[in-house]
């Protein structure tokens, strides 16, 4: 599903270049769970703008379901991004004029998904995530937990290849972490693609494969066996 | 503390340049104008303050009733006789003048050469009642002498090269009086040029008693100069007036008995008093005679400097609304900044001091800019209004005064109510993010909607203004004024001999085709079947209709083949036979009213409606008479293409005739055009003002759709990274804006109907509203709006998502 090569990313801030992604290759399969571990600046987020088509490699390759995507330009990008692509931050990034419904309905409006269609998918998505009676409130009504969740069923509601998640729990407790993690859980276990972002040892003992970055390079990799002997 | 205070305003200005920028455009714009309006102002209202005697110099204003009670109206003038007979009842008044002149030009010849001056006669006491100071002579005598003349200082630079001149002598030849005077004029002082706000200008002062050598007048009900009184300091007004009332009334008994008599109505003349100061402002002129004796020129009405300064004050609240909207919508950047301020101990006032401190230095700098603008602009405002002002009126006390003012004002307008709202927040709030984004920002919208209404209402004003003066000015008069140069004689002098000559060798010379007459006289009544009717009246000879091609609809030309047709013949306009409802006007008589007598005329023919005059006024029933010599204007016809050779030939001919006279020329055409003058100013003010507006409207929505989307980047990363189209975020973020343009354009369209249409009706000739006028306005609006808009919104949706969504 996702192949890189060599992939490399540099920032040029006045005369100083920081390398964030140093000759990354990576290769994750359709329906793997692969968490990304490392210290702070070691590059995990700018990993995963570039394998979510939010940015641009400064070189190396970028395969994604089979197309070479890193040189594309910005509207091939969004065309790719489109329903393939289901993305999980850990500030939620929901809009806070639209409603819950709104929200997730979003992407199927960009999908140009017919409205009725579009009301029963909205509705099965938040009845699923348990969020449905909230329907008509807007983000900032909501606890975290709940908003996290809205943003989960905003991310799967067009069904994506890959869901990426940036710190999905990073800015909620113990408790409403670990739904959100088992709600990424059960969608793997549906046959999703996901790749995670995270700080948390406990996060990621939830991936079914474990890298680890630092300073720009995968340093070590590890298959999670208590996940491999779970499956 | 202030200096600390200065240095962080200065850091906020130059850290929200894009917006200080937008700011200081504005706010350079509006105070330009506003000092540009309240110099004008100042000038209008400061006319005739420099005399001495002025709280107690007055005008005499005459009430009196016209046209057998038609019309009722207030005159600044009087007749020759009041101020004398005034001055002997009144003990009150000082000292008295008469003026008359302001349109009185005279030919004044030195052995050298001939001048045509601007003449005023006075009285002896001109110089005792006017603060005109004297370069050369003295006040008391200058005036003494009957053959005593007063120069203004450039008029001696004109005519001799120098001022010293007192003791040479002049001569007047074609004037009666100095035709009666047996020996020459000598010049007795040399005044200083009037000032240019002066409602009193001359080029040279004869002495009254010069006038009445060759004119004198003892008629109370005449009303047609000036006579100005000096009043004893704390007199009663009132009283006096009711002591001229009183005069009036003595003197004026049988004269008024006649006037009775011979037209059947009392004038029911009584009197006032006009301070001079609102001379200029209320010329008090008379409805439809010749104001060119009241001695007051440069009129004026107090519209126009209202105009001036409504448009600049509305202006000034367009930017001043982007100045608030601005400093509002940035304040959630700077809550936070707020927040830790009040934690640190700063009260209310100190943070409302600190955002005055910011309006103030941004105020400052659009002062300063504006300064500079203004004094480049000073020529084109000069021409604009028509006036001389200098850049140096700023540096007195009471501009000074004015400057202080408005820049006070200004930043309490536009600093004190946004302070007053970001003083406010609760630190509490701020600093742990629980402050609500300004949701819709009701306010905001709102002010954006009003100003789009006034620019778009100045829009259809501007496009209805240049529908209607193009219609007036294209349309068909009703005589051809091409190829026309009108001149005429002037003085005392043999205008029968001269015109025979002057048509004689005219029709001669090759690149003239025809010479005619045409003189406008007053109005007056025309009885037909028992019926009066209010006409105009001309004489014409028999070349004129022919050569201004005014078409006869029936009868025939005057014709110097009917010996009857000078004395007997009248023909009349269409409007003079519906009027009059004759249905065979030809041969039928008709008779006029007037001073002396009703003489009985003949109608020989009907011309074809023909405009004279403004299209403010629809064409008013006329009578036209046979004249054969040139009391009035002289049309000379030439062959096109040959205006050079028509000019030289006619400048020749009317010297050799007239080798003292002042040959002056104009062109039909340009004098028709003259008349809209004034309009054109306007034109070009009402277009400069829309394009101001415009332009600050456009800055200030670029302002706030720039907030807006740095407001909602976050949102539009969001929707990108859901797939969203850079078209759809285009629409979305401009959709918002244009709505409130559309809203603006609801409100705008009825105002601006409204008003056009009333200052439609001023046209006698108009063009209709047409709906196109309010689509066409709306469509530029919008039109502006969506590049000010998408521009913005362009950048943002190509803006890379990850910047927007990566720090949080």
């Amino acid at each position: 599903m996702i192949k890189t090569t060599n992939l490399c990313k540099s920032f040029r801030t006045e005369e100083v270049e920081t390398l964030a992604l140093n000759k990354v290759s990576l290769h994750v399969r359709e329906n793997e769970f692969v968490a990304i571990m490392g210290p702070s600046g070691c590059g995990k987020s700018t990993l995963l703008n570039i394998l979510g088509l939010l940015d641009r490699p400064t070189s190396g390759s970028y395969v994604f379901a089979g197309h070479e995507v890193a040189k594309f330009t910005e509207s091939q990008r969004t065309r790719i991004r489109k329903g393939n692509l289901g993305f999980v931050f850990q500030s939620f990034n929901l809009i806070d004029t639209l409603t819950v419904f709104e929200n997730v309905e979003l992407p199927l409006l960009y999908l140009k998904v017919p409205k009725s269609e579009r009301k029963d998918r909205v509705m099965e998505a938040l009845g699923r995530m348990k969020i449905g009676h909230r329907a008509k409130h807007f983000p900032q009504q909501l606890s975290g937990g709940q908003q996290q969740r809205v943003a989960i069923a905003r991310a799967v509601i067009p069904n994506p290849k890959l869901i990426l998640a940036d710190e999905p729990t990073g800015n909620l407790d113990s408790k409403n972490g670990n739904e959100v993690m088992n709600l990424l859980t059960e969608l793997y276990q549906e046959g999703a693609t996901i790749l995670m972002v995270t700080h948390s040892d406990h996060d990621a003992q939830f991936a079914h494969r474990i890298v680890n970055l630092f300073d720009g390079q995968i340093v070590t990799e590890s298959v999670n066996r208590e996940m491999t002997t779970r499956e | 503390m202030l200096k600390t205070h200065l240095k962080m305003a200065w850091q906020n200005l130059w850290k929200n340049r894009f917006y200080s920028t937008i700011n200081i455009v504005g706010m350079t714009v509006a105070i330009t104008c506003l000092l540009l309006a309240v110099m004008y102002w100042d000038e209008e209202h400061g006319y005739d303050d420099f005399h001495t005697n002025n709280p107690n110099l007055y005008r005499i204003t005459t009430n009196l009733v016209e046209h057998k009670g038609a019309i009722v109206q207030t005159v600044g003038t009087t007749g020759q006789i009041q101020g004398r007979a005034f001055k002997e009842a009144v003990p009150e008044i000082r000292k008295f003048t008469r003026v008359m002149g302001g349109g009185i030009s005279s030919e004044v010849s030195t052995a050298e050469k001939t001048l045509l001056l601007n003449t005023l006669f006075v009285d002896t006491s001109f110089f005792e009642v006017f603060t005109f100071p004297l370069v050369h002579g003295t006040a008391l005598t200058a005036l003494k002498d009957v053959n005593g003349a007063v120069l203004s200082a450039s008029t001696a630079m004109r005519l001799f090269n120098s001022t010293d001149v007192v003791g040479r002598v002049l001569r007047m030849e074609s004037d009666p009086s100095y035709q009666r005077l047996e020996k020459p004029l000598v010049v007795s002082a040399i005044a200083k040029d009037p000032p240019k706000n002066s409602s009193i200008q001359f080029d040279i002062l004869l002495p009254f008693e010069f006038l009445e050598l060759a004119f004198t007048d003892t008629n109370w009900l005449n009303t047609y100069l000036g006579t100005f009184v000096v009043l004893e300091p704390a007199s009663n007004r009132e009283r006096i007036e009711q002591q001229f009332n009183r005069v009036f009334a003595t003197h004026a008994r049988d004269q008024v008995e006649q006037n009775i008599a011979r037209y059947g109505f009392d004038s029911k003349i009584n009197y006032g008093l006009q301070n001079i100061s609102d001379v200029h402002l209320e010329p008090l002129l008379s409805g439809n005679d010749f104001n060119g004796e009241s001695g007051i020129v440069d009129t004026s009405t107090p519209i126009y400097s209202i105009a001036f300064l409504v448009i600049a004050l509305l202006i000034l609240i367009l930017a001043s609304i982007n100045f608030i909207n601005i400093t509002i919508a940035t304040a959630l950047n700077r809550a936070k900044e707020i927040g830790i301020r009040k934690i640190s101990g700063s009260n209310k006032i100190q943070i409302i001091f600190q955002f005055l401190l910011e309006s103030g230095l941004l105020c400052g700098i659009s002062f300063l800019l504006s300064l500079l603008a203004i004094r480049q602009l000073i020529p084109i405002f000069n021409s604009l209004t028509a006036k001389q002002f200098a850049f140096e009126q700023f540096f007195n006390i009471e501009m000074g005064g004015y400057l202080l003012l408005i820049f006070g004002s200004v930043i309490l307008i536009t600093g004190l109510y946004p302070a007053f709202v970001l003083s406010r927040f609760q630190p509490s709030e701020v600093l742990y993010n629980k402050l609500k984004q300004i949701g819709q920002n009701v306010v905001g919208r709102g002010l954006i909607v009003f100003q789009f209404s006034l620019g778009i209402f100045l829009l259809i004003v501007a496009i209805v203004f240049h529908s209607q003066m193009d219609y007036v000015r294209t349309k068909d008069l009703g005589y051809n004024p091409a190829q026309i140069i009108t001149t005429r004689i002037s003085g005392n002098r043999d205008y029968a001999a001269i015109g025979n000559v002057l048509k004689d060798e005219l029709s001669r010379e090759p690149a003239i085709m025809s010479i005619s007459y045409i003189r406008n006289q007053s109005s007056g009544g025309v009885m037909v079947n028992n019926k009066r009717i209010e006409s105009s009246f001309k004489s014409v000879d028999d070349n004129y209709l022919p050569d201004v091609e005014i078409p006869l609809l029936v009868g025939r030309n005057f014709s110097p083949d009917f010996a009857t047709d000078l004395t007997n013949s009248v023909i009349v306009n269409e409007t003079f036979v519906n009027a009059s409802n004759l249905s065979d006007p030809v041969g039928k008589s008709i008779e006029l009213i007037e001073y002396e007598g009703k003489p009985t005329k003949t109608i020989i023919g009907v011309v074809k409606d023909f405009h004279f005059g403004s299209l403010r006024e629809s064409i008013k029933p006329m009578v036209i008479s046979m004249a054969q010599v040139p009391y009035g204007d002289i049309l000379i016809k030439f062959q096109k293409s040959k205006q050079r050779e028509a000019i030289n030939e006619l400048e020749m001919v009317y010297k050799a005739i007239m080798p003292n006279a002042v040959f002056k020329y104009d062109f039909l055409d340009e004098l028709n055009a003259k008349q809209y003058r004034q309009e054109l100013r306007w034109q070009k003010l009402v277009d400069i003002a829309t394009l101001l507006a415009i332009i600050i409207c456009c800055i200030g929505l670029l302002g706030m759709v720039h907030l807006s989307i740095n407001q909602r980047i976050k949102e539009i990363g969001i929707r990108k990274l859901l797939g969203a189209s850079v078209t759809s975020i285009v629409a979305l973020l401009s959709k918002d804006f244009i709505r409130l343009v559309l809203i603006a354009i609801v409100i705008a369209t009825p105002i601006a109907w409204y008003a056009m249409n009333r200052w439609l009706q001023g046209f006698a000739y108009r063009i209709d509203l047409q709906w196109w006028i309010f689509a066409a306005a709306g469509v530029v609006a919008v039109v502006i709006a969506m590049i000010t808009v998408s521009g913005q919104s362009l950048r943002a949706a190509m803006a890379d998502p990850v910047n927007s969504l990566r720090n949080e």
